[in-house]
């Protein structure tokens, strides 16, 4: 392992992959001996002339290092990794970032939107999931890794925006986004947020967090 | 990554541990200075010459050093967060004099006032001089502010003599570039 600007970079192998739900990947890499993170961490992936940053969905002992990631059509890496073979062998920089549980100073909310579920799962599996997570999808499909937060989480709440279907057949669904839930369910009081997700979400309840929610403490974690 | 968020557009931000605060708050204004204040020592940086490298990596570690100072002003005292934070020690400090005495030694003694000004490195080195001079102004009053008699914490004390002896090796380093372009001191005769 070896260090780029203060920051380890290392080789993992490609050892699985398969789908999670429509169009969302899982993909494993060996973990290498000596490379180890905190949970809500990302690693950054050295490609041919530019660089994805994924966070982990596994915990910093696991055999191996898992992502999930949301293939994009027309997207470099979505394609990239689509073709890499099993065996082959991936450029990391990392681990990166300060999302990680910060001390339960408030009762925890964890807020996601699609793949942005990805730091809540390595919190919940390495067990630090006290608290409630909203898991915003347009679909009921989209809920990946939902046995594992369902059994973790205190309070699992999917909130799943465009379905038709009958939701009110599973356990703590909410029809609406995020920021309804946010907004028509959640008690007023101080709380630790914890975001992840699109810029759209992120933006939008912070909005409701410094009207509704006032002392509450922040942490983001955004993508686009 | 995205740059802008819109998360700031109600006159708040976040700190790194957590607390939406105003815009407008002590510790804002003061890592609001320290950014201001590195910005302008990267235009020092620029104005060097090429046979000024080894002052360019000086300049740029000392940038290094304020961006860590900043984290520790964008966290609130004793918050649990901390513990992601680089220690910020007296080392900074002891380096900035080794690098004014080292300086020093190679200029005449000073024995008159002299104007910020001269060349471009030597200017911009005197107006980095003003920024950090009242960057400590703003962390001092942040610290009576928040802690009032119980005085800063130690690493607040450490950032504080690490940015008085910034601002001394900020105005030994402008009459450092004025020697090196052969210009000498610009001196006041009043």
């Amino acid at each position: 392992m070896e260090r780029v600007g203060g920051t380890p970079r290392f080789s993992a192998r490609l050892v699985d992959r398969h789908w999670l739900a429509p169009g969302i990947l899982e993909i494993r890499l060996t973990r290498p001996q000596g490379v180890t993170f905190i949970p809500g961490q990302f690693l950054r992936f050295v490609m041919d002339g530019y660089e994805r940053d994924y966070t982990m969905v596994s915990t910093p002992d696991a055999e191996t290092i898992d992502f999930c990631i949301a293939v994009v059509d027309g997207g470099r890496f979505s394609s990239d990794i689509q073709k890499a073979g099993i065996d082959d062998t991936l450029q990391l920089t990392g681990p990166h970032g300060h999302f990680v549980i910060r001390g339960p100073a408030n009762p925890a909310v964890f807020v996601a939107t699609g793949t942005g579920i990805a730091p809540f799962v390595a919190f919940c599996r390495s067990g630090a999931g006290a608290g409630r997570l909203l898991h915003g999808v347009g679909t009921p499909d989209r809920l990946i890794y939902r046995d594992i937060l369902q059994s973790a989480v205190g309070d699992y709440v999917p909130c799943i925006s465009r379905s038709s279907e009958k939701i009110t057949l599973m356990d703590n669904a909410f029809a609406g986004r995020v920021t309804d839930y946010l907004e028509r369910r959640l008690t007023p009081g101080v709380y630790d947020f914890y975001l992840c997700g699109r810029g759209a979400m992120i933006r939008d309840v912070t909005a409701l967090i410094d009207q509704r929610f006032g002392d509450s403490r922040l942490f983001i974690e955004t993508y686009d | 990554m995205k740059i802008y968020t819109g998360t700031g557009d109600r006159g708040k931000t976040s700190l790194f541990s957590g607390e939406r605060v105003s815009k407008s708050s002590p510790r804002l204004e003061a890592y609001g200075d320290l950014d201001e204040l590195n910005s302008v020592i990267g235009a020092v940086a620029a104005a060097l010459d090429e046979g000024q490298s080894g002052l360019k990596d000086e300049l740029q570690a000392i940038q290094a050093l304020l961006l860590e100072s900043g984290a520790w002003l964008a966290t609130t005292p004793g918050a649990e967060s901390t513990r992601f934070l680089n220690p910020f020690t007296i080392d900074p400090a002891n380096t900035l004099e080794a690098a004014i005495d080292r300086m020093n030694a190679s200029l005449p003694e000073l024995k008159h006032f002299v104007l910020p000004g001269g060349h471009l490195s030597a200017s911009l080195a005197h107006m980095a001089r003003t920024v950090c001079r009242r960057t400590e102004r703003r962390v001092i009053e942040l610290v009576e502010y928040e802690d009032g008699e119980s005085g800063p914490t130690e690493t607040m004390q450490h950032i504080l003599v690490f940015l008085n002896r910034l601002s001394d090796y900020l105005f030994v380093l402008a009459r450092y570039c004025n020697h090196h372009q052969g210009q000498g001191d610009v001196q006041w005769n009043g």
